[in-house]
């Protein structure tokens, strides 16, 4: 018996040594083994868990194309129109417009590729947004196509889509040329004025962004109403905003225009549309030399904004736009890091958000969706995330050889992989998301099943637009 | 022995398993100063919030002194003591550190700005020095006074001024200076003045009543589209190359980082540079490897992390400049990191708000923190973000770190398993910024002492 018990002894405690052994090892080295929770260093989140138990995967559609070919998105607003749009570049460049009616069995329903796909050079279509106007609805998509090849000066394409899910009734209605400005649009954004006409702004090869009326490019107009520049154009700098936003802010009954681009992000007062006035810049802050994309929320008081490039390491800054100033006053230009910071990695970088008070949806390249929750702007946290991304963390593939270059931890430049572009649907809260690679995304957050401003204490503002009524209808805020 | 006294011992060392089972990259929690590798050997207050600023050691063990900059800091409170100047304080005892100087610059009151900034110690014909760089502002005495001078040699009896370097050149002071033992025998003093280059100054001329004498040399920011609307160095590492026998400067300014060689003082050659990073406007501080293939960098705003640059393709002739790092590393993304000093693989970092941090570029790619201390636990509610550890120093022979924050004082650390640094013990040339100030940087490159 007493040879037994230590048999038993000296074995249990071999057993122990070993397995001790063992787990600190596996730990040290990060081998996962099929441990469902152990983060797999190549992807950044464990096995079968890309996102937190608060994001449902609505549904997943892979799109054709060439790697990193899928750039932004767009959803109808309209619960009676459930479509929605992503833009292609590169290659068989144009559109896809996708039929959400069954959400959870979406369909591309409509597909356009520019004329000689094979002949065009440069990105080809990046951004794609939704209007209405005289009682059609409209996509425009932006594009940029190089020298060399057709359709340089090629801004946008708006296409009538009021037909839809009828994809034989989609007719392309203009095309708007910038013959002058080579190069075409990067960013649009469309925007129904509080005068009642439903606008385009493009940003240009230029210093300026482009105003236009879109019943006038539809009846044959190309020529813009009006121009937005920025305020110390750079002599270095060929295209000087990279994107902007547009909003109405009722308490001044203003319609202000939040653009990103050279020096940093400014506003401009456009209710005036012929003679926009600039109202704030935030210019001088560390570590962003040009801004990329600039949001406000609902009410203007902060915006939130991402350098250009989206470089590796840059969190989304957040920025009080009615600091104190001497005697109370509110300074025309800010200055400083922002009053808080949110980054999804210390290795990422995000890229567009859509703002709904107090969330903010933001695709976040490499880290996917993220959900961040600005309450308190100074301590912006996340809350929900998925990660889109097919393929090793952080790697770095030449988008026109399509080869990996860094396939390491640390790419340390621009990220372009992952989620591009993000939307989200009021009425019901959807959340669709365009990834370079893999294609279309629509999720729901937990407990967000539509966003009202007036809901949170804010008015009822954000990129949704109202078509019909205009964005200066009465609020009602608690 | 029976079977149940058996499981008892076997339930026992199953949780002593666990134990060893503990990950290793577990995280100090929140009450926990520093990681268990960090000793503090000695804390010492040295004055009021924000006043503090570099801190140098002496590198030979016998002359255990340590010197602090003096300062007056933004954002610290009205009623604050003027007290711009030097410490000199005695560490015979590392645990017992004891202030024996308080030097001061002449009439307070009169002077306005910062005061004192960057310090360096130097030897020359046998007698040892301290160079203090100063930044007073216009509207007082001494707006162009850059640096001045101390004969530290009986430093436990005397603090002798020796020395101003101050005149038209010098406008503005010094913001940081830099001692160089040149493989020419000189010893040279590195300085940054408000204009596109550095200055260099003869520190030999300067002690012997030369000062007029003595600006030998400048090394300029090159000018290009990324340095347009003034140009300037803010702070700079200059180390002998042992493969090339080259003295080479690293200076980190306007537009980004440039590596000079600066072996033919006059002549500097630019050698490669380091511009268009995303995210850097204007280099800080720019440290490379003994071997001069990596270069740590740092920019100086709140989420800047350090940025590692493999300066290869540069200086093969493949690039002429490089704009992308190769990895990078931060203590904490919500904040940012001061000065650093390399002892490959290790980097020692003053990390401001997060005190004295160590992490390793053994694989530079994937850069490792491998210890840390937290200097300053006060507030941090109004308080600018450019606070806590300024200067961090290590003293070669046995491993001692010092880290001057700029609220709490002196620092002396040591670190488990580092007692000491030559970088020939790490297949290194052995270089860093410790200079031989008896046979120069192409003895010391292959010198295990």
């Amino acid at each position: 018996m007493y040879k037994m018990s230590l048999m038993v002894l000296y074995t249990l405690t071999l057993a122990v040594i070993v397995s001790g052994l063992t787990v600190s090892s596996s730990k040290a080295q990060v081998t996962c083994f099929g441990d469902p929770t152990c983060i797999q260093p190549e992807t950044g989140h464990a096995v079968g868990r890309p996102g937190t138990p608060n994001i449902e995967v609505v549904s997943h559609i892979p799109l054709p194309g060439q790697r990193f070919s899928h750039a932004d998105i767009e959803i109808e607003q309209d619960l009676d129109r459930p479509f929605a749009y992503i833009a292609q570049r590169f290659g068989a460049s144009g559109f896809y417009a996708i039929s959400i009616k069954d959400e959870r069995n979406p369909k591309v329903i409509y597909r356009y590729i520019v004329d000689d796909p094979d002949l065009h050079l440069g990105t080809g279509c990046l951004d794609v947004k939704y209007a209405k106007a005289e009682g059609r609805y409209y996509l425009v998509v932006s594009c940029q196509f190089g020298q060399g090849g057709p359709d340089s000066d090629l801004g946008a394409m708006v296409f009538d889509v009021t037909g839809l899910p009828d994809a034989s009734t989609v007719k392309k209605v203009a095309d708007i040329r910038v013959p002058g400005l080579i190069g075409g649009f990067h960013n649009i954004f469309t925007y129904k004025h509080s005068n009642g006409r439903s606008l385009l702004l493009a940003t240009t090869q230029s210093k300026d962004a482009f105003i236009y009326d879109i019943a006038q490019l539809v009846a044959g107009n190309e020529d813009p109403v009006s121009a937005i520049s920025v305020p110390e154009p750079s002599a270095t700098r060929s295209r000087q905003w990279h994107d902007m936003y547009v909003g109405f802010l009722p308490d001044a009954e203003q319609d202000r225009f939040y653009g990103a681009g050279t020096g940093g992000f400014h506003v401009f007062d456009m209710t005036d549309v012929e003679n926009p006035r600039l109202l704030t810049s935030v210019t001088g802050v560390p570590g962003v030399q040009n801004g990329h994309t600039f949001t406000p929320t609902p009410d203007g008081r902060y915006g939130i904004g991402m350098p250009e490039p989206t470089y590796q390491h840059s969190p989304v800054r957040f920025f009080d736009l009615q600091p104190d100033g001497p005697g109370g006053s509110t300074p025309n230009v800010v200055r400083g890091s922002g009053i808080g910071a949110w980054i999804a990695k210390f290795g990422g970088a995000t890229h567009n958000h859509e703002i709904r008070w107090p969330y903010v949806f933001i695709s976040a390249q490499d880290d996917g969706l993220q959900i961040v929750n600005m309450t308190d702007p100074t301590r912006p946290f996340t809350v929900g995330y998925y990660n889109t991304r097919q393929g090793p963390m952080l790697i770095e593939i030449n988008p026109f050889t399509g080869v990996g270059e860094r396939p390491t931890q640390a790419t340390t430049g621009n990220i372009y992989d992952g989620a591009w572009g993000v939307d989200v649907r009021n009425k019901d809260g959807l959340i669709v998301v365009s990834d370079f690679n893999t294609g279309f995304w629509a999720f729901r957050l937990e407990g967000f099943q539509g966003w009202n401003g007036n809901d949170w204490g804010m008015p009822n503002i954000s990129s949704a637009q109202f078509w019909d009524d205009g964005p200066n209808l009465p609020q009602i805020i608690n | 022995m029976n079977i149940y006294h058996v499981l008892k011992i076997a339930l026992a060392l199953i949780g002593i398993g666990f134990l060893f089972a503990r990950p290793v990259s577990a995280q100090e929690n929140a009450e926990k100063r520093g990681s268990d590798n960090i000793t503090v050997v000695a804390h010492l207050p040295l004055g009021e919030f924000r006043t503090i600023s570099d801190v140098e050691v002496e590198q030979s063990m016998s002359r255990p002194y340590a010197y602090v900059g003096r300062q007056l800091a933004s954002g610290r409170p009205p009623e604050t003591r003027v007290e711009r100047g030097m410490d000199v304080i005695d560490i015979h005892d590392p645990s017992n550190p004891k202030v024996i100087h308080r030097w001061r610059i002449e009439d307070p009151d009169l002077h306005v700005g910062g005061g004192g900034k960057d310090i360096k110690t130097f030897s020359w014909d046998g007698r040892h020095y301290v160079v203090l760089s100063t930044q007073f502002g216009q509207g007082g005495p001494d707006g162009d006074l850059g640096a001045i001078i101390f004969d530290v040699t009986d430093i436990s009896d005397t603090l002798t001024e020796v020395a101003r370097i101050q005149g038209p050149l010098e406008r503005g002071g010094f913001h940081n200076i830099y001692v160089y033992k040149h493989s020419n025998g000189r010893v040279l003093l590195f300085a940054t003045v408000s204009a596109p280059h550095a200055n260099i100054y003869d520190l030999g001329y300067v002690v012997e009543g030369r000062v007029d004498e003595a600006l030998v040399a400048n090394v300029p920011v090159p000018e290009s589209s990324q340095t347009r609307g003034g140009r300037g160095y803010h702070d700079f590492y200059t180390g002998y190359h042992a493969d090339s026998e080259q003295d080479r400067f690293y200076g980190g300014g306007t537009g980004g980082y440039y590596v000079y060689n600066v072996t033919d003082l006059e002549n500097p050659e630019l050698l490669v540079s380091l511009t268009g990073i995303n995210g850097v406007r204007r280099g800080h501080t720019f440290t490379p490897s003994p071997d001069g293939r990596y270069v740590v960098a740092e920019t100086e705003y709140q989420y800047a992390p350090l940025r590692i640059f493999d300066l290869k393709p540069g200086l093969d002739g493949e690039v002429v400049n490089i704009n992308r790092p190769i990895s990078a590393w931060t203590p904490n993304w919500q904040n940012l990191v001061h000065n650093h000093e390399v002892r490959w693989p290790l980097v020692f970092v003053s990390g401001y708000r997060d005190g004295l941090q160590v992490f390793t570029l053994q694989d530079p790619k994937n850069p490792k923190t491998v210890g840390h201390y937290d200097t300053d636990i006060g507030p941090e509610e109004g308080v600018p973000i450019t606070n806590g550890a300024w200067g961090v120093d290590v003293r070669n022979s046995d491993g001692l770190i010092l880290i001057s924050d700029m609220s709490t004082g002196l620092w002396l650390f040591r670190m488990e398993g580092f007692k000491g640094w030559n970088g020939l013990d790490w297949g290194m040339p052995n270089i860093s910024s410790e200079q031989d100030f008896d046979n120069g940087p192409a003895v010391q490159a292959i010198t295990r002492q």
